[in-house]
């Protein structure tokens, strides 16, 4: 008996901490999307120097959420917008016309993270 | 280098908890689902320690659900005749009055080959000797021999029957077993004097096992040179 209930917390505390780890994907993709939402429309005003530093402290956290992310997500997505990030400080430091596609692919990258973690039929199968 | 050993470490535990967690059934004969289900976790341990790239929680939760999922679904199973039939089949019948089911035979897939194969592990060269056969759900054949080619037991020729318990080890590799002492024939008292007697100390002790009668077997450690 002491199995059985070792084995149904045991699924409990999974689906908890799955459920859990989700919700803080969730929140930290929104608001890593929402900050480059931001430096794009500084970027549109040409407020240049305020975009880059949102840009600089955005990396700054992206770098901190990376860490505890690779726990839940794999290297490899982790590694493309670590690139994305990489490339963006220079674009926007330059003002070079692909910087406004740059945020867009970024943004969308993120985004994905928690899309390809929500429970949904196609992401199952 | 390092990453992958702790990982490799980290999952060899993961996987041992896990097949503790099934119990003993998945180390003696496998059910075809526990079958499955074994094969299923080492492959996924495999996983994250080949790949560093993927997390080690994709490993270790997998493994754990599927050991949860399969103590759950056994206990369901011991509840329910019709979970038990879905998932472990039932066995079948394959010699009956001394008559080969071809039939049943064909069904299993199981050769006239497997079938001597498997008699012959009973030590049966002879299949006019078999009363009864049954594949079991695990796959392993059980045999029941004709009256006339069984084994003579002691009650059949008027040897002493009175029930026995087998031996209790009690000093294992120089370590007393409080529980086996418990359970065997002799007080701790006995077994101080029967040390003494002997001039041994337990740390002398490689086997000392008890029967029911009180009589014990020692087998002192060799020297090391």
């Amino acid at each position: 008996m002491k199995r059985i209930i070792l084995c149904a917390c045991l699924l409990i505390f999974i689906c908890i901490s799955s459920f859990l780890s989700l919700n803080m994907l969730k929140k930290n993709t929104t608001y890593f999307t929402n900050d480059l939402e931001d430096i794009s429309r500084l970027y549109e005003l040409e407020r240049y120097d305020e975009a880059y530093r949102k840009a600089d402290v955005l990396y700054a956290d992206w770098n901190k959420f990376c860490r505890t992310a690779s726990v839940i997500v794999d290297l490899d997505r982790l590694e493309e917008i670590n690139s994305s990030f990489a490339k963006l400080l220079p674009l926007i430091n330059i003002q070079a016309e692909e910087t406004e596609s740059e945020i867009k692919s970024l943004s969308k990258r993120i985004e994905r993270l928690y899309g390809a973690e929500i429970p949904l039929w196609y992401n199952v199968f | 280098m390092s990453i992958v050993f702790i990982r490799a470490a980290i999952l060899y535990a993961a996987v041992i908890a896990a097949v503790r967690l099934m119990g003993k059934r998945q180390i003696g004969e496998l059910q075809p689902s526990e079958l499955a289900i074994t094969i299923l976790i080492s492959n996924i341990a495999t996983l994250p320690v080949e790949d560093p790239s993927i997390p080690l929680i994709t490993g270790l939760v997998p493994i754990f659900t599927l050991a949860a999922l399969d103590v759950l679904v056994g206990f369901w199973s011991l509840h329910s005749w019709r979970v038990r039939r879905i998932l472990c089949g039932k066995p079948v019948i394959v010699i009956s009055g001394g008559v080969i089911d071809q039939k049943k035979l064909k069904e299993l897939r199981y050769t006239i080959d497997d079938l001597m194969e498997a008699l012959r592990s009973y030590g049966i060269f002879d299949i006019s000797e078999v009363q009864f056969a049954v594949v079991e759900t695990t796959g392993a054949l059980s045999v029941y021999e004709k009256t006339k080619f069984q084994a003579a037991e002691k009650g059949d020729v008027g040897a002493n029957a009175n029930p026995e318990d087998p031996p209790v080890i009690i000093v294992q590799d120089g370590i007393l077993i409080p529980e086996a002492l418990n359970r065997s024939a002799i007080s701790e008292k006995r077994f101080a004097e029967i040390l003494s007697n002997k001039h041994l100390k337990t740390a002398d002790i490689f086997l000392m096992s008890v029967k029911s009668d009180g009589t014990f077997k020692i087998v002192k450690k060799e020297r090391q040179l």
